[in-house]
């Protein structure tokens, strides 16, 4: 009891020193812009405000396909007629943490807020600082974001809210090391690492009973980065765990694409080293889940290919387009660069198909997506690690959903997770965007989904005054909720 | 700068030479593995496919060949040489006759004692570095990337359509040079 | 009104990177385009293991097998497609591709713009012809190409002769261990070696991948990090242009106003069939482009289209090319990197053109472990000896090429011969003869080699002092301002038919020193917009 009221001590203490500084901007200095400027690339802003290839930083109206719909992310420039110009640090705040537009309109939970939301007041500060005093303003408003019915009605975020939105700020764990607060605060607030690690549940919200255990993200799947040496990072050292957020490959381990790639080029890359050290410490002390369809750890699968000394000689010189085997397929689309043997070049810039995650998951989401999309990871230093995709968009070579499939089944059997095959379906699935959550399957159980949100309404309403006063009753600790 | 006819150190074995030790292991009677490799090799005729091997390691100084490429130069071999069994078998007695432990003596010898040998220990050595048996029109391609020739100048330069190394990785300076 | 199988707006025969880039820009503004292709579709992967299962490394085409009914030159064996003739035949057997994409599958990717001088060679030299066009009229088309082809140059001032008034799309690659050495030692000893700007990626660009240095960029580039003209057929289909693929074109209809009504193309079985549009791009090489204009003959053009000049099949020109082989002292260890990444510019232009050929040498960056390997075979050694002439050999082989101008002689032509192919067309015959003016150069380029080859100690130096063909195709359908000595105006459109067009190096009328690739591309936006006008659609 004592400590609970000490807790609420510190809240209140925490709710008086907040509240002047919310009300008043302090003084801009320039180093709090160059801290907000880092605290940007930490929080990974520019990933989705900023479209891709040319688009003016900061100035919205990328697409981001969710599950119901294109979400176009909005201006965050200092613009006062499209941008968030006319925002007071409180109004920015709302929106931030709790995903409130100026407006009173709820943003959809695209945006990280859940994440966000703990995000320490200096830190709200230095990032209104910098995107207001070190960002140039684009007038341009982005396009609006259309989707469909229920999805349309912006104010069931309320309810999602009050059901899936803790609004408390990060507080630093007692008896931990700076470090690992550090890297607390730097994975669950600022990278939002748990938006794409954590599984959601039907209503598109994080499950709470397992954290980081590993989500599907469209086509891409992000996997288990929990402890767990078998499902999760638990066989990583703490310096590959650092290499790969830095530089988005370990050989031997994994290689990152899609949008962990994005995570690399645009945030990860950018952190100092101290930041990804205190990320990797506590990357390793993530409660362990297991997933039991997984025998070995992902990057512990296969062998190099032989396959080289029987094709020469067998195919002949033809115009034919139909491949005679699937280890001529693989010769002739991924051979020159992975080698003949799959296993990468010696200075592992094509990397080794052999023990890489993509090839060595349960779920091989990452291995069609790869094969379709390609890899497009630009980092600091100047290496752009760029691998074509093999899609009907393909300008090296598009290949058919058949044939991707033949493909992926002949590098799993051979360098990969044995267990796991693709089927054509799959790749087209995967081509579309991946399989849509049950959420998203409106038209079809449009009934259903009703019923649900009906039901949803009454239990959110009732949770959220149940929540409210367990708020006034009880002060929650900053310790990580149970798994 | 060092002496431009040095060969390079020998590289670690890599996984595929490994493979293929174990199946040289085999040949001495060393040692007993099973798998698809042994299968490829000794499938149908072992003595012949053994005798051959063992003469290519010989003729190219390399202890680690591949089994089942060797199988398939044995096989093209003998679609264009119906003498190639008895004249391996009598290449590999005049090695033995004479105690002949490297292919340059063994050349020599046969050049100057038997030319027929000589031109079919040749056309040994030549599938081997090229990786193709017989030339013009009717030339069999058996392998490309494994062929010796490559192996020999794989720390300067890779068979033409496989990368090397990171893009641009080019304008480092090439070994020895 | 969108193409079908039987109409569009424009037709384009010919598939490769003229065709491909008009009907790219064309569709992409909403035009409908219809393409014909005489060949097949081949996957750039099975081309890859084409080369990799092919016997003959050393033959470019062998990796793209003819088809029976649109067969292109083989040499190894010769299929006689082209039937050569004239004391320099030999030196026109040219090599082409007929598949969907063209003949750009293979090339070395050298994308030099001309130089202005190139364009009034008569005017400005006294010999050879004038375009009727001048450099200026095309710098904004050549950037235009740079950026569609995506070409990478040296953006660090470097002057080629061409000026420029944007920097390449890309910064240039570096160069291999061998052109640096190369370039060291010649740039110190009064000649003048640039890197040369090419159509390879030394970034990822336009969604394919940064050069691997692979070292194949001939005859396949099996990543895609080289342009080749298979590029814009993707982009143009998924911009909404139909290709037809093995539609062998034999003959342009014209109505009573000079017109070109329709294209009639045969199948694989020979059943003819018909297209109709608006208007026509003939894009199918300099040489099948004029075979098609001849076999198009009607009483009124008893002797084809467009060729009241008499001026179609003639002036053939490519760029004559002899070589040198030596070991240097050193070694070099070329094939590390793209096959070509330098050129030796001395002699590009200059007063002497009145006299002799300009002209570009360049290094051959090509492997060399193959061709040591069988020299050193051949030498009948074995073991250690073996290995240690592989590697001496493959690393100390120096090979340097030449492209030499030659001026358009109408002599130099083809004609259709009375044999015929599978489907019953006439095949070519090509008469060819290189005079002094090239002959003069040559004699100037033996002594460059012989004195680079002392530069590096040179042993076993041996002389390729025959001409050999390096496959750039002009003067077949040349341009001019005159139509009764031109086939083509200064906009690549017919004298004699308003809605024809020629995208094709046929119409380049002098072949400077420099691979035409890039000319082509930029002539043909040239005609795309030219085109786009005609349809009444806005420029860019």
């Amino acid at each position: 009891m004592t400590h609970r009221l000490v807790a609420l001590a510190r809240i209140t203490l925490c709710s008086l020193l907040l509240a002047p500084l919310l009300a008043q901007a302090a003084e801009i200095s320039t180093e709090q812009i160059k801290r907000g400027e880092y605290l940007a690339r930490a929080a990974d802003c520019i990933a989705c405000h900023t479209v891709p290839h040319g688009g003016k930083p900061f100035a919205g109206g990328y697409g981001i396909a969710s599950p119901l719909g294109t979400i176009y992310s909005s201006n965050i420039t200092p613009s006062t007629t499209a941008g968030i110009g006319s925002y007071t640090l409180q109004d920015f705040d709302n929106a931030l943490r709790k995903g409130i537009r100026k407006d009173g309109a709820h943003l959809y939970p695209a945006m990280p807020y859940t994440a966000y939301a703990r995000l320490q007041p200096e830190d709200v500060e230095a990032l209104y600082a910098y995107l207001m005093h070190g960002v140039a303003p684009v007038d341009i408003q982005p396009q609006r974001t259309r989707l469909p019915f229920p999805f349309n009605i912006r104010l069931s975020m309320a309810v999602w809210n009050s059901l899936f939105l803790d609004p408390r700020v990060f507080q630093p764990e007692q008896g931990k090391s700076d470090q690992y607060n550090r890297g607390r605060y730097l994975v669950d607030a600022l990278e939002h690492c748990s938006a794409c690690h954590t599984p959601r549940n039907m209503m598109m919200a994080e499950r709470s009973d397992a954290p980081f255990a590993g989500g599907q993200l469209g086509a891409w799947y992000a996997p288990n980065i929990t402890s767990d040496p078998v499902s999760g990072v638990g066989g990583w050292s703490q310096d590959e765990l650092v290499q790969y957020l830095k530089t988005g490959h370990v050989p031997g381990k994994a290689a990152a694409a899609g949008p962990m790639a994005e995570a690399v080029s645009d945030s990860l890359s950018h952190l100092t080293d101290a930041d990804l050290q205190a990320m990797a410490t506590y990357i390793k002390t993530l409660a362990p889940i297991r997933n039991t369809a997984e025998t070995k750890p992902a990057y512990a699968w296969g062998e190099a290919a032989h396959d080289d000394a029987t094709l020469r000689g067998t195919s002949g010189v033809t115009q034919s387009s139909h491949a005679t085997s699937p280890a001529e397929l693989f010769s002739a689309n991924c051979a020159t660069c992975h080698q003949p043997s799959g296993m990468g070049t010696a200075d592992n810039a094509y990397p080794s198909l052999t023990n890489n995650t993509a090839l060595g998951h349960a779920n091989p989401s990452n291995l069609i997506a790869v094969i379709l999309n390609g890899v497009d990871r630009p980092l600091p230093d100047g290496r752009h690690v760029f691998m074509p995709g093999f899609g009907p968009d393909s300008m090296v070579n598009p290949l058919s959903d058949a044939d991707i499939a033949a493909l992926a089944n002949y590098a799993l059997k051979q360098f990969g997770n044995q267990n796991v095959h693709v089927t054509t379906e799959d790749v087209a699935t995967s081509r579309k965007g991946g399989e849509a959550p049950l959420l998203a399957k409106v038209p079809r159980v449009l009934p259903i989904v009703l019923v649900v949100f009906a039901l949803l309404l009454i239990l959110g309403s009732w949770r959220s005054v149940r929540q409210r006063n367990l708020r006034r009753a009880v002060r929650p600790s900053p310790t990580p909720r149970a798994p | 700068m060092s002496d431009p006819h040095a060969i390079p150190p020998d590289q670690p074995a890599s996984p595929a030479r490994r493979r293929v030790l174990l199946a040289t292991s085999l040949l001495i009677g060393t040692l007993a593995v099973s798998g698809r490799l042994v299968q490829t090799v000794f499938a149908d005729t072992p003595a012949q496919d053994a005798a051959f091997l063992q003469l290519s390691q010989l003729l190219t100084g390399r202890p680690q060949l591949d089994a089942t490429i060797a199988h398939r130069f044995y096989s093209a071999l003998g679609t264009k040489n119906s003498q190639l069994d008895s004249q391996i078998q009598e290449i590999a007695g005049e090695a033995q006759t004479n105690s002949l432990t490297n292919a340059d003596e063994l050349l020599a010898a046969l050049d100057a004692n038997k030319p027929e040998l000589a031109k079919t220990a040749r056309s040994i050595v030549a599938a081997w570095y090229s990786g193709v048996v017989g030339d013009g029109p009717d030339a069999l391609v058996i392998t490309y990337a494994n062929a010796l020739m490559f192996d020999l100048v794989k720390d300067a330069t890779m068979p033409p359509s496989y990368c090397q190394a990171a893009p641009l990785y080019w304008s480092a300076k090439p070994p020895l040079a | 009104m969108r193409a079908n199988d039987h109409s569009a707006d424009v037709i384009v025969i010919g598939s490769g990177v003229a065709g491909a880039l008009v009907a790219h820009d064309l569709s992409a503004a909403g035009i409908s385009v219809l393409m014909l292709e005489a060949g097949p579709h081949l996957e750039r992967w099975r081309i890859v293991e084409n080369y990799r299962n092919g016997a003959n490394k050393d033959d470019n085409q062998q990796p793209y097998p003819a088809s029976k009914h649109a067969p292109h030159p083989e040499y190894k064996p010769d299929n006689d497609y082209l039937i050569l003739k004239g004391p320099d035949a030999k030196a026109y057997a040219s090599q082409y591709l007929r598949v969907v994409g063209g003949t750009t599958w293979h090339w070395a990717a050298s994308c030099w713009r001309f130089l202005p001088n190139d364009f009034h060679m008569k005017q400005v030299y006294g010999v050879g012809r004038d375009w009727g066009i001048s450099y200026d009229d095309l710098e904004p088309w050549y950037y235009k190409a740079e950026l569609e082809l995506g070409v990478s140059g040296p953006n660090d001032g470097t002057d080629l002769g061409s000026p420029r008034k944007q920097n390449y799309p890309m910064d240039h690659l570096p160069l291999s261990y061998n052109d640096q050495r190369f370039s060291d030692v010649l740039n110190a000893n009064g000649f003048r070696l640039v890197s040369e700007p090419v159509a390879r990626n030394s970034r990822p660009y336009d969604e394919r991948p940064t050069c691997c240095g692979n070292n194949n960029c001939m005859p396949i580039c099996p990543i895609a990090a080289m342009y080749s003209g298979i590029v814009h057929v993707l982009k143009a289909e998924r911009a909404g242009t139909r290709l037809l693929t093995n539609a062998v074109v034999y003959r342009l209809e014209v109505d009573a106003h000079d017109n070109i009504i329709a294209a009639l193309y045969k199948d694989p079985e020979g059943n003819s069939h018909r297209v109709t549009g608006k208007y026509f791009v003939l894009a199918a090489n300099a040489l099948e482009s004029a075979k098609i204009l001849l076999m198009s003959n009607t009483d009124k053009f008893a002797n084809g289209l467009a060729n009241s000049s008499d001026q179609v099949g003639r002036n053939l020109m490519d760029h004559p090319g002899t070589g040198v082989t030596f070991l240097a002292n050193e070694p070099l260890w070329p094939g590390r990197g793209p096959m070509e990444l330098t050129s030796i510019v001395d002699h590009r232009d200059g007063d002497f053109r009145r006299e002799w050929a300009s002209k570009k040498l360049h290094l051959n960056n090509q492997s060399q472990t193959r061709k040591a390997t069988l020299k050193a075979l051949s030498m009948g050694l074995a073991g250690k000896k073996l290995d240690e002439e592989i590697r001496y050999r493959a690393s100390h082989t120096v090979n340097i090429n030449s492209f030499h101008d030659i001026l358009p002689d109408p002599d130099n032509r083809l004609v259709l011969s009375d044999q015929k192919d599978a489907l019953g067309l006439p095949r070519m015959e090509i008469t060819y003869k290189i005079g002094d003016y090239t002959k003069r150069s040559a004699e100037h380029t033996h002594e460059s080699y012989a004195k680079i080859a002392q530069l590096f100690g040179g042993t076993e130096v041996t002389f390729d002092d025959a001409f050999a063909p390096n496959n750039h195709l002009m003067g077949s359908v040349i341009m001019g301002s005159n139509p009764k000595d031109s086939v083509v105006d200064g906009d690549c459109r017919a004298h004699d038919h308003a809605n024809l067009y020629l995208a094709t190096s046929g119409v380049m009328a002098s072949a400077g020193s420099v691979n035409c690739t890039l000319t082509i591309a930029a002539l043909s936006l040239r005609i795309a917009d030219t085109l786009k006008r005609q349809l009444g659609h806005v420029t860019t």
